[in-house]
C-alpha cells in the first residue's frame, strides 16, 4: 500500500465465551480485512479490521455479532481519511 | 524507527484496544513510533447518539475529522464504543447536508404549494417574523409553538425555553423526549417528587440480578450491556431475566427470559408485589419509615381525541394523575387478586418464570437492579407502570444502594440534561420547577429578571396535541428543531401531515439534513451539528458532559442556538407583550426580546476572553460574549442549593462529566440515601425528599387492556421500535452508506407460522395495514428478532417505510407519551 491512499481501518474488541475463544479466533482470522492480535484469558480479543473502502470495515464489524460465540463486539479506535464527502443513500 | 502513515495509525488503533482491554501487547506491537505526517488533534465529545453517554476523542486534521477513539478515561465507556461510533466520524459530511436557508416559492415570493429555493438567513427571518407576529396578533401566544429535542445541548434547550416561556409567553414548546421519557418522568416526579435515576452505571458493575423491564439493551445501549455482560460473566450468582414481548439480542444473555402479551406487565408487577407481600419478604422498617400507600384513579381513557369512544365515558380523563391515600392493609387488598395463576394467565407467560422472578425481587441477600426503556414509556399506562416497577424496590426497600435501583435508560443523549433538568415540555420549567405553580413561576420570573404574570399559567400543547392543534388550525406559526417528528409522530396520515400542510400554518425546519420533516415544511434552517459548536449533554446517569468546537459547519449552516438567538431580535418587546405587562417594567419597553431575554446582564457577562484559546466559538464570535457559559450559569442557578446542583461551568470542560447534584465539588452517585447524598440528614437512613414529608409513594394501580387489541379484521399486535445499526428515524445513519446497507429498509419481522398462515415466507414483500394506514416492504422470519405468533415487530428508521402511517396516537393520560408498541394490524401479499 502506498503512503498516500486512503486507510479506512478500525480496532475492536471481540468478546467470546471462555470456552470458544479459539473457534471465535479462527473465524475471525479467516475474514478478509481483519488481523486477530492477541487474547487475555478471560475471552477478549483485540481485532483490527481494514479494508481499503470504507463500508466494508462497517459490514465487517457488524458481522462479528453473528459468529457463534459471540457476546459483544466493541468498537476502540476508527481512522478513516478517504473520500471526503459520504456517499449518502444515493449510493443505493 | 520510522513508520509509514498506515502503521502508525494501526499501531495506534492496537495499543488503544489493547489498554481498553487491559491486554499486554508483545513489545513489537506496542511500539507506536513517531510518524511525521501524524498530526491529528485529540479532544473529547460525548457521543451524538443515544442516551448512553459515552465519551469519544474526537481526531481532527486540517479542520475535518479523521478519527474518533473510545474515551479511554472516561467512566461510562472506559475506552469502548458501539458500531454506531464507527460513523460518527462521518456523519457532518453527507452529500446531501443542508447549506443554505430554503423557502418555498412561487414566482418570486413565498407560497406554501411553492418549490425549495435557496434564501439568505435575513430573508428566512423575515418571512418567520412576520408569520410569527401575524399570528401572535391574531391569535394570541397558543398560535405559535416550537417542538425541540432530547438532542439539543443545555444551553440550546434552556434558550429555546426562555424564547417561548419568557417571550413569546407561549407554553407550546415540547421535546421530543415526549415520545420517549415522559412515562418515566411522570413516574418519577408521581413517586418520588423530583426527576431522574436515583442510582448510576456503577450499579451495572455490582448488581446480583439484572432485569429488563421491555428494553433491548444489548442492541439499543451496547456498552452499558457490554459492562452489564461482564458482571455476569464475573460472578456465577449473577443473573438475567429479560421480559419483552418477542425474543430479542438480550435474550441471548437471558437465564429466565419471560415472553409476555402485551400491555400485561401490569399484572406482572402486582403479582411481583404480591408475592413479596405473600412471602413475608416486605422491608417492613422501611416500609413503615419511607413510603406512602396511594391509591390512583382509574378511568382515564386513552389519551385520543376527546371525540373518540374510548375517551366519551372515560370519567377520570380530566384527572388522570389524582389519587387518594390508602393504608398498607388496603394495598395488600388490592394487589391480593394477582395471583401467580391470574399473573400467568393474563400474560401467557409459564407460572415458574414468574414466580422465579419475583423470588430474585424477594430475596433479601440479592441485589436487583431494574432497567427499562420504550416497552414500558411507550405505553397508554407508561406511568403506572413506572409506578409499580416502583412499588416493587421499595417494599423490598432495594433502591439508592450500589447494585439496588430501578434504573430508566434514555434513548437521546440529552433527554435528561435538556429535556428534562431544563425544562423545555409545555408544562416545566428549569429544575423540575412547572409552570402550573404561581411560586415556581415567581421564582422563574425573577431570575429571568420579568415583569409577574410573564409566564402563563396553564401547561401548553404537548407532542400529540401539537399535531392535533395544527391539523385544527389552532397552532399556527411552527418550529421544528433537532428533530424529525413527521416521521416520528404516531398515526402519521391522519394526524401529522395534515398539520403540516394546513394552508393556515407556517412551518420552519432546523436540521442538518432534507429529513422526511424538512421536506413536510415550508421553511428550511441549515444547522450546525455535535462538534461544530460547543455543547453540554447530560447522560441517563445525572451525568453532565461538555465539547467544545472541533470543526467548522459547512456553508451558512448555524447552530440551533444561533438560530434561536439571532431569531429573538426580530422582535420589539410591544409586538409580543400587552401593555399591562410592560407598565410593570416600562424600563423593557422598546427593548428586543434579545435585549430583555440574552443580553440582559447575565447571559452576556462572561467575555470572549474566557473561551478556550486554540478553538472556535462561532456562536461567542458573533454575539460578542462567552454566550454558552452566559446561559449554563444562569440556567444552573435554578438547580443550585435546590437538589439539582450543578458544577462550575469551567470544571465541565476539565473534567469526563459529573453527576448531580453536585455539591462542594463532588458528584453524588446514589441520591436519597444517608450517607452518599449530601441532601440526606444524618440518622435518617433515607430521605425522598422530592415530598414534603421524605416519603416515596407506593401505588395501587390494576392492570387493564391496551387502547387497541388484535380482532378478527387485524389480527396481529404491531410494535415498532429501533435496531442496533440505524439511530432513531435515521436522518444521520441512513447518510451513512454502509448502515444503509447493513439493515437496507425496515422489515417486519414476524413468526413463521404467521407467516406461513398468509401464504408469505421470508424475503416476499408483503403489505402491512392498520386502519389508519398502510406500507409494503418485505417479511423476515429470521434474525436478530423473533416474535412470538400473534404479533410483529417492524423499525421505524427507514423513511421509505414510514410505519408511523399505522400506528394509533393513544398516549398514556398522564405523562402524554404515545404507545408506538401496541397498535393492530394485518398482513397480506403485496
Amino acid at each position: 500500500m502506498k503512503d498516500n491512499e486512503p486507510i479506512h481501518l478500525a480496532s475492536a474488541i471481540v468478546l467470546s465465551h471462555v470456552d470458544k475463544v479459539e473457534s471465535v479466533k479462527g473465524r475471525l482470522a479467516s475474514m478478509e480485512g481483519i488481523e486477530v492480535h492477541n487474547e487475555s484469558n478471560d475471552g477478549r480479543i483485540i481485532i483490527t479490521v481494514e479494508s481499503p473502502k470504507y463500508r466494508d470495515v462497517a459490514d465487517l464489524l457488524l458481522s462479528i455479532k453473528d459468529i457463534e460465540g459471540v457476546l459483544s463486539s466493541e468498537l476502540v479506535y476508527q481512522y478513516s481519511d478517504g473520500d471526503k464527502v459520504s456517499d449518502g443513500d444515493k449510493a443505493h | 524507527m520510522k513508520l509509514t502513515r498506515r502503521e502508525y495509525i494501526k499501531s495506534n488503533a492496537i495499543a488503544a484496544a489493547a489498554a481498553a482491554a487491559g491486554v499486554s501487547l508483545p513489545a513489537t506491537k506496542a511500539l507506536a513510533g513517531p510518524y511525521e505526517n501524524g498530526n491529528i488533534r485529540w479532544d473529547k465529545a460525548p457521543c451524538r447518539f443515544c442516551g448512553t453517554g459515552c465519551s469519544i476523542l474526537v481526531g481532527t486534521q486540517d479542520g475535518r475529522i479523521v478519527a474518533t477513539q473510545g474515551d479511554p478515561d472516561a467512566p461510562v465507556n472506559k475506552g469502548l464504543n458501539c458500531i454506531k461510533g464507527y460513523f460518527l466520524s462521518k456523519i457532518p459530511y453527507g452529500r446531501d447536508r443542508l447549506t443554505q436557508p430554503l423557502l418555498r416559492k412561487s414566482n418570486g415570493v413565498y407560497d406554501k404549494e411553492g418549490e425549495f429555493t435557496p434564501v439568505s438567513w435575513d430573508e428566512a427571518f423575515d418571512i418567520m417574523a412576520l408569520k410569527w407576529k401575524e399570528a401572535l396578533k391574531k391569535k394570541g401566544p397558543t398560535s405559535v409553538g416550537m417542538f425541540g429535542s432530547g438532542q439539543w445541548t443545555v444551553w440550546e434547550g434552556y434558550a429555546a425555553a426562555k424564547l417561548y416561556k419568557a417571550g413569546f409567553r407561549s407554553n407550546n414548546i415540547d421535546p421530543n423526549a415526549r415520545h420517549c421519557m415522559a412515562s418515566a418522568v411522570a413516574g418519577f416526579i408521581r413517586t418520588f417528587g423530583i426527576d431522574e435515576p436515583m442510582g448510576c452505571y456503577d450499579d451495572l458493575d455490582q448488581s446480583d440480578t439484572f432485569v429488563l423491564w421491555g428494553s433491548n439493551m444489548a442492541e439499543m445501549h451496547p456498552i452499558l450491556w457490554s459492562r452489564l455482560t461482564n458482571r455476569r460473566l464475573s460472578a456465577k450468582n449473577v443473573k438475567v431475566v429479560v421480559l419483552s414481548t418477542y425474543s430479542h439480542r438480550s435474550c441471548d444473555l437471558a437465564d429466565t427470559e419471560i415472553i409476555f402479551k402485551p400491555q400485561t406487565d401490569l399484572a406482572i408487577a402486582n403479582y411481583i408485589a404480591n408475592y413479596i407481600i405473600q412471602n413475608n419478604a416486605v422491608n417492613e422498617e422501611f416500609v413503615a419509615k419511607h413510603t406512602n400507600f396511594r391509591k390512583g384513579v382509574t378511568d382515564i381513557g386513552y389519551g385520543l381525541r376527546p371525540d373518540h369512544t374510548l375517551e366519551k365515558g372515560a370519567s377520570d380523563a380530566k384527572k388522570a394523575k389524582a389519587s387518594k391515600p390508602i393504608s398498607f392493609d388496603e394495598y395488600k387488598e388490592f394487589v391480593s387478586e394477582y395471583t401467580l395463576e391470574k399473573a400467568s394467565e393474563i400474560s401467557g407467560v409459564p407460572e415458574r418464570n414468574l414466580e422465579q422472578l419475583a423470588k430474585y425481587y424477594a430475596d433479601p441477600k440479592r441485589t436487583v437492579m431494574s432497567l427499562w426503556t420504550m416497552g414500558m414509556n411507550q405505553h397508554t399506562r407508561g406511568t403506572w407502570i413506572n409506578n409499580l416497577v416502583y412499588n416493587i424496590h421499595l417494599l423490598t426497600g432495594k433502591i439508592s444502594e450500589p447494585g439496588n435501583g430501578p434504573f430508566s435508560l434514555t434513548g437521546q443523549p440529552s433527554a435528561c440534561g435538556t429535556a428534562r433538568e431544563v425544562g423545555t415540555f409545555a408544562h416545566r420549567l428549569p429544575a423540575d420547577l412547572v409552570v402550573m405553580k404561581k411560586p415556581h413561576r415567581d421564582i422563574a420570573e425573577q431570575r429571568w429578571q420579568l415583569p409577574e404574570g410573564t409566564i402563563p399559567g396553564k401547561p401548553g400543547f404537548h407532542a400529540v396535541l401539537q399535531n392535533r392543534k395544527l391539523k385544527d388550525g389552532a397552532l399556527n406559526a411552527y418550529w421544528v428543531m433537532c428533530n424529525n417528528n413527521v416521521q416520528a409522530a404516531p398515526n402519521m396520515n391522519e394526524e401529522t401531515l395534515p398539520g403540516y400542510r394546513n394552508p393556515e400554518n407556517f412551518i420552519v425546519v432546523s436540521d442538518p439534513y432534507p429529513t422526511v420533516t424538512a421536506q413536510a415544511a415550508d421553511l428550511v434552517l441549515p444547522t450546525a451539528m455535535w462538534v461544530e459548536k460547543e455543547g453540554a449533554y447530560g447522560n441517563a446517569e445525572r451525568r453532565t458532559q461538555f465539547w467544545r468546537q472541533q470543526i467548522n459547519a459547512p456553508g451558512e449552516a448555524r447552530s440551533d442556538l444561533w438560530q434561536l438567538v439571532e431569531f429573538s431580535k426580530r422582535f420589539k418587546v410591544e409586538e409580543v407583550w400587552p401593555d399591562s405587562l410592560l407598565d410593570k417594567k416600562p424600563e423593557y419597553r422598546g427593548k428586543t426580546l434579545y435585549d430583555i431575554l440574552y443580553a440582559n446582564g447575565e447571559v452576556d457577562k462572561f467575555p470572549l476572553s474566557e473561551t478556550q484559546e486554540g478553538f472556535e466559538n462561532e456562536e461567542a464570535m458573533y454575539f460578542g460574549y462567552y454566550i454558552q457559559k452566559g446561559l449554563f450559569e444562569e440556567y444552573a442557578g435554578f438547580g443550585r442549593g435546590h437538589k439539582h446542583d450543578l458544577g462550575d461551568f469551567d470544571t465541565y470542560h476539565k473534567t469526563r462529566g459529573m453527576r448531580w447534584p453536585v455539591v462542594d465539588g463532588k458528584e453524588t452517585l446514589w441520591r436519597f440515601k444517608e450517607g452518599s447524598d449530601p441532601y440526606v440528614k444524618e440518622g435518617t437512613g433515607y430521605q425522598f425528599y422530592g415530598k414534603p414529608d421524605n416519603r416515596a409513594w407506593i401505588f395501587a394501580l390494576p392492570y387493564q387492556p391496551a387502547a387497541e387489541e388484535p380482532d378478527d379484521q387485524y389480527d396481529l399486535w404491531l410494535c415498532t421500535g429501533r435496531v442496533l445499526e440505524h439511530w432513531h428515524s435515521g436522518s444521520m445513519t441512513q447518510r451513512v452508506p454502509e448502515l444503509h446497507r447493513a439493515f437496507p429498509d425496515a422489515v417486519i419481522f414476524m413468526h413463521p407460522e404467521d407467516a406461513k398462515q398468509r401464504g408469505l415466507r421470508r424475503g416476499m414483500a408483503a403489505k402491512i395495514e392498520s386502519r389508519r394506514g398502510m406500507i409494503t416492504t418485505r417479511i423476515e422470519t429470521k434474525g436478530r428478532n423473533r416474535p412470538p405468533r400473534g404479533l410483529v415487530f417492524v423499525p421505524w428508521f427507514d423513511a421509505g417505510r414510514l410505519i408511523n402511517k399505522l400506528t394509533l396516537d393513544a398516549t398514556c393520560p398522564i405523562s402524554k407519551e404515545t404507545d408506538f408498541k401496541k397498535c393492530a394490524v394485518k398482513i397480506s401479499k403485496a
